[in-house]
């Protein structure tokens, strides 16, 4: 079983509007699901600029819009459900 | 502490949009669409209804363009652009460094214990037997807390088999931890400027955001772009935990702004560890048996209001945004300079610096990379100031001022750091002047030191963690 990618965007607009909350919290995932994923960290996804909501994360090729600590949990365990 | 909350998020995104609309030249006609860009129509409101949301958003914008939100009459009568035009001709004229948003603040009813309806009136009433002040009677077959009465000591809530009994505090005067701020009659907050430190906390735990700080982004972004004017930041150290570069990374993304220079307040710390390490051994050979630091200013604050005892304990070397302050305007004494960093109470403190001209929060740093398009990570390197140690960097987290020192004076001392001004720490530190506990005592107000400053854009984890790993590099 492949892993999920999941890339949380870095861009300034996103590290400032929560992204850094974002990274913070991905140490505390629990193990059976970090074993799962392959994070990484992205340089602006480029979405933010007009509007938008960030942060974004984007997970396999889903992009999503204003993501919080807890919800990113939600959307990976969601992808992980959906792979299976 | 609230962390990832839309309030704190609110906040960050007005000082984005005003940032940029400084950048675009169309801040007196852009602010004006700010609360209807905000808070669209679409029964999503927060508070009772849209047109409460957008007119809570234009006291945050008031605010933010450096005016007392105190007159609700003026801010009725004025729009925003007016306010906006006002601000660009100098008239921004708000002293206060934190004011309270009436209109957000009256949500939270008096702190009380308060009888849920989960009550189910028994016979045992352990309620009404313990209650030390016999405040609580039944009617209707239910417990009910006379107020007049209650003393909040809380007893009826541990001894309720049903845990009906829940308190409801009000955040920020929980999170004050000298009782500055209190309720006024119509319900909402006052902050009582005679006790206040300026620690931040009041700001950082009210669920709705409303208490906001005096913010002079408008003069900055002036000072900036003003051909005739220089203007240089000075960047506490705490910002090496905020992102994940290294420091010269992060100085060339500062300047990339648009400031002239940037130096880092470490530099000044240098100053400050050189003085305050000659001092301490000045004060212990003349037998003052102990000296805290005075770098951090909510602490020094609380000496002066609440502590006045400690005052002959607290050294009297400058903190190290004055030494860096003071070698830029040594330099050249035309260069305006703005202090960048994670603090409130550095607002307080610049007020009686002449050599800083504004002050800034990593908060509104964050809007200003993001309105000129400014990426930490994609910067090149500028070069460090070979003067600087990782000591001096070192001051922003807890435990940094006491190594910095021990550095500088030797370990025949005895030291000891303190973190948090909260009942405990308080009391011990006010013993200190019968039972001095150590030598050298470094005080910051805010717990993990600097980088869990109230205006500051990483969490405590994280920046512990940037920060440790720039230390290294």
């Amino acid at each position: 079983m492949g892993k999920i990618e999941v890339k949380i965007c870095m861009g300034t607009m996103c590290y400032v509007m929560g992204g850094a909350e974002l990274k913070a919290v991905v140490d505390t995932l629990p193990p059976e699901i970090r074993d799962r994923v392959e994070i990484s960290y992205s340089p602006c996804l480029g979405t933010c600029n007009n509007g938008g909501e960030p942060p974004y994360v984007k997970i396999n090729d889903r992009l999503v819009a204003r993501v919080s600590k807890t919800s990113l949990l939600q959307i990976i365990k969601e992808e992980l459900y959906n792979a299976v | 502490m609230l962390y990832d909350n839309y309030a704190m998020l609110t906040k960050r995104e007005l000082l984005i949009r005003i940032v940029k609309l400084l950048k675009e030249g169309n801040l007196v006609d852009g602010v004006k669409y700010i609360p209807v860009e905000m808070r669209p129509r679409d029964d999503k409101n927060i508070s009772c209804c849209v047109h409460k949301d957008r007119y809570i958003i234009r006291h945050k914008i008031i605010s933010i363009l450096g005016f007392d939100i105190k007159n609700d009459e003026d801010i009725d009568l004025m729009s925003l652009s007016d306010y906006a035009q006002r601000s660009l001709d100098n008239k921004n004229t708000k002293e206060d460094i934190l004011s309270v948003v009436h209109e957000s603040c009256n949500a939270c009813m008096k702190s009380q214990y308060f009888i849920t309806n989960m009550c189910r009136g028994c016979e045992g009433r352990p309620c009404m037997m313990n209650c030390p002040k016999s405040a609580i009677s039944f009617k209707g077959g239910k417990a009910c807390i006379s107020q007049d009465d209650c003393v909040s000591c809380g007893l009826c809530a541990q001894v309720c088999p049903y845990h009906a009994i829940v308190y409801t505090p009000v955040p920020c005067e929980e999170a004050c931890p000298v009782k500055a701020i209190s309720k006024q009659p119509d319900g909402t907050e006052h902050i009582d400027k005679s006790k206040c430190i300026y620690c931040g906390k009041c700001m950082q735990a009210c669920p709705y955001g409303a208490i906001m700080e005096r913010s002079k982004i408008i003069d900055v972004h002036k000072a900036l772009t003003d051909p005739n004017k220089k203007i240089t930041a000075i960047v506490a150290p705490a910002i090496n935990g905020q992102f994940d570069a290294t420091p010269g990374q992060i100085l060339a993304a500062i300047k990339k702004i648009g400031f002239d220079d940037v130096v880092e307040v470490a530099l000044g710390a240098e100053d400050t560890s050189r003085n305050e390490a000659a001092e301490l051994v000045e004060r212990l050979e003349s037998g003052q048996p102990f000296m805290t630091t005075s770098c951090c200013p909510a602490y020094v604050g609380w000496v002066d209001k609440h502590a006045p005892a400690l005052k002959p304990f607290v050294s009297h070397t400058y903190s190290p945004m004055v030494y860096a302050a003071k070698r830029v305007k040594a330099k050249d004494p035309n260069m305006e300079v703005v202090f960048i960093g994670p603090c409130l109470a550095k607002r307080n403190e610049a007020d009686f610096v002449p050599e800083v001209d504004y002050v800034m929060s990593f908060e509104e740093l964050g809007a200003f990379m993001i309105a000129y398009d400014v990426d930490v990570n994609s910067c090149g390197e500028q070069e460090l100031d070979a003067e600087v140690t990782k000591f001096s960097r070192g001051y922003a987290m807890a435990g940094g001022v006491r190594n910095a020192i021990v550095n500088a004076v030797g370990d025949g001392y005895k030291t000891m750091n303190i973190e948090g001004l909260d009942k405990k720490n308080a009391a011990l530190l006010k013993a200190m002047v019968n039972r001095p506990a150590a030598q050298f005592i470094e005080v910051m107000a805010c717990e993990g030191g600097c980088v869990n400053g109230p205006c500051s854009l990483a969490p405590l984890t994280l920046a512990k963690r940037q920060m440790k790993k720039a230390m290294e590099r």
